[in-house]
């Protein structure tokens, strides 16, 4: 069951990501590498990063969880 | 006649004088020596000032350039804005270790030379334990004092090999064997708290009082990026240090369930962009570099300062606490949450204009790695600062009530927050004053698009897979549980559960086993059908009627 401000946060950001993918073909942009300057780069960019990141984290996570607050 | 004099000295000064005074005389003292520090560091001019000579060394106290401007700025806004935020703390250790700490940090900034910059990296390492150990949590203070023993040796050790031939320059580094450059860089990196030195930043940082951890975000960590931007610019290793740095940062800072350690996870997370950049090693990089220092120095501070607050309601500053006090304590919120916000690169923050200036040095000098690794890093950070503390913020009334902090301790936690914000709105008014940097363009319209994708993206992926929100734990691993945890109890949590698995399948066979041979016990035991004598009347019986059975068919 997903909370209801939940729902609502992921269509409101899925509304604000169109925008930005609009906007973006809209702006000159100004790459370093080449692949930087294609529209739609930074959300996918974004995406996959963020991706990675939590994957990675969700593993490591497993193997350095230690327990409560350290009152050592 | 002012070139001659230190922005350390007031500051040192005024930790002699804590000592000594008490009450309101040491507060005027305080604040009046941190005043001092940063009106000379903003006054002093672009040249070398005072020269002494020390057990045969010319020692230059005093050297200006932009750079250490810029980083001498920072931490003299840190102290000042930090003294006048502890002027609620009672513990007059505290106070004296905190101007001794800022006094050094500003030494090591201005120092002219490689002795003087290694005496003050020592005072730096004895200001800053005691500071942490001011908190009460002396085991800690125990720990961190023995890793910053060791870093001092390591430089003290690699300062002395570099100026064995009687030259104490910086440039001598440069020139300097493997070894002495090896011990330096190392004796760097520990307090810079890269990885994988990393774990003493997280472990003590935490543990301070809720006015010490401000000090302690500010000043050591940084203090050895400039050191690393003065003695190992374009160093590569740097590169390979900072981005390790930066994934150990984002991993921890992903997993932890305490505020006040995922702010130290994001020091080192941040730290390590900025080792990026000094490997890169161009004038634009390292600009950038000491940009993303002072930024990140002012926004940390007044983070630390927030969560100081929330040390005060529960003494411990589990994620999401603010969310019972958000009410009652909506200043101490809102700077929590600007902070989040600039420490993500947000549009109209100081965040946004370092992370500009960094991806424009690493862009022009075509260094994709660390440029990309940059751009992932601020998705990163806007997951574990951002989304993440929100989805787990707690709800319902806070146990207590709690009302914002005194006004001396609110007033510097605003201005940072207002000058976090300034340099967000009038990037140029700071930029324009770092040679190089002035020509970088930040709110442009692709720039302010392109960072809100990456941060818009990464947090719709977290909402969409929030099935993965990690739960991580308040204390984490980190290579410190090597020698904290006994090795015994390593081996037996490493061994646990392979030999509970052998267990349960031993147990498994033993009762497979079992079962047949009560099979067999049933069939053929004493008592089985098989197996249990019978009665004679019975076999009498039987054989009566075989004999029987026999006789009529042989006469039949």
């Amino acid at each position: 069951m997903i909370p209801a401000i939940l729902r609502r946060a992921v269509l409101v950001l899925a509304a604000v990501v169109a925008l930005l993918l609009g906007a973006d073909f809209l702006v000159a942009h100004h790459p370093y590498f080449g692949i930087d300057g294609l529209p739609g780069f930074a959300l996918a960019f974004g995406g996959l990063a963020a991706l990675a990141t939590l994957a990675l984290g969700a593993a490591a996570g497993r193997l350095i969880a230690r327990g409560a607050f350290d009152d050592d | 006649m002012i070139e001659a004099v230190s922005p350390a000295l007031p500051l040192l000064l005024g930790a002699a004088l804590a000592v000594l005074l008490r009450g309101r005389a040491r507060d005027a003292v305080s604040v009046a020596a941190a005043v001092a520090a940063l009106g000379l560091v903003l006054l002093l001019p672009d040249r070398e000032g005072g020269r002494i000579g020390w057990l045969g060394f010319r020692l230059v106290t005093v050297a200006v350039d932009p750079a250490a401007r810029l980083f001498g700025a920072a931490f003299a806004i840190a102290a000042l804005a930090g003294i006048v935020h502890a002027l609620a703390q009672r513990n007059p250790l505290e106070r004296a270790a905190a101007l001794l700490y800022a006094g050094a940090a500003l030494g090591i900034v201005f120092a002219g030379d490689l002795v003087t910059f290694t005496i003050f990296f020592e005072l730096l390492a004895v200001g800053s334990t005691l500071v942490v150990w001011s908190g009460g949590r002396r085991a800690a203070a125990l720990r961190y004092a023995a890793v910053h023993a060791f870093a001092g040796a390591l430089l003290i050790a690699g300062a002395a090999a570099a100026s064995a031939g009687g030259v104490t320059t910086f440039a001598a580094v440069a020139e300097a064997g493997p070894l002495a450059r090896g011990l330096l860089l190392a004796g760097l990196l520990v307090n810079a708290g890269a990885f994988p030195f990393s774990f003493w930043v997280a472990d003590a940082y935490p543990k301070a009082s809720w006015s010490g951890a401000v000090f302690l975000s500010a000043f050591t960590t940084k203090a050895a990026v400039y050191g690393l931007i003065r003695l190992f610019p374009g160093e590569s290793a740097l590169v390979v240090f900072g981005a390790a740095t930066v994934v150990y940062g984002a991993i921890y800072a992903l997993n932890t369930r305490d505020l006040r350690a995922l702010l130290s996870y994001s020091i080192v997370g941040q730290v390590g962009i900025m080792l990026m950049a000094v490997g890169t090693g161009s004038a634009l990089a390292l600009a950038a570099a000491a940009l993303h220092a002072f930024a990140h120095v002012v926004y940390k501070a007044m983070m630390m300062m927030a969560a100081g607050g929330l040390v005060d309601a529960q003494g411990r500053t589990p994620l999401g606490a603010i969310g019972p006090f958000r009410r009652s304590m909506p200043v101490t919120a809102l700077v929590l949450a600007i902070g989040a916000l600039a420490l993500s690169g947000l549009p109209l923050t100081a965040g946004f204009v370092s992370k500009s200036a960094l991806s424009a040095a690493l862009g022009k000098e075509g260094a994709a790695f660390a440029w990309f690794l940059l751009t992932a890093s601020s998705a990163a950070t806007f997951l574990y600062a951002v989304c993440r503390p929100l989805l787990l913020i707690e709800t319902g009334a806070a146990a207590r009530p709690l009302a914002d902090p005194s006004p001396s301790r609110l007033a510097p936690m605003v201005l940072l927050a207002a000058l976090t914000l300034a340099i967000g709105f009038v990037p140029a008014a700071l930029l324009g004053r770092i040679p190089g940097t002035g020509a970088i363009a930040v709110l442009t319209p692709d720039h302010i698009v392109f960072q809100l994708a990456v941060l818009a993206a990464a947090a719709l992926v977290l909402l969409l897979a929030r099935a993965v929100i990690l739960p991580g734990a308040a204390t984490l691993h980190d290579i410190d549980s090597l020698w904290r945890t006994p090795l015994w109890r390593v081996v037996a949590r490493w061994l646990g559960r392979p030999v509970a698995t052998y267990g349960r399948a031993r147990a498994g066979v033993v009762a497979v086993l079992r079962n047949a041979l009560a099979g067999l016990e049933r069939q053929h035991g004493p008592q089985g059908a098989l197996g249990r004598n019978w009665p004679t009347g019975s076999m009498a019986l039987s054989a009566a009627i075989l004999l029987g059975a026999t006789l009529l068919l042989a006469y039949i």
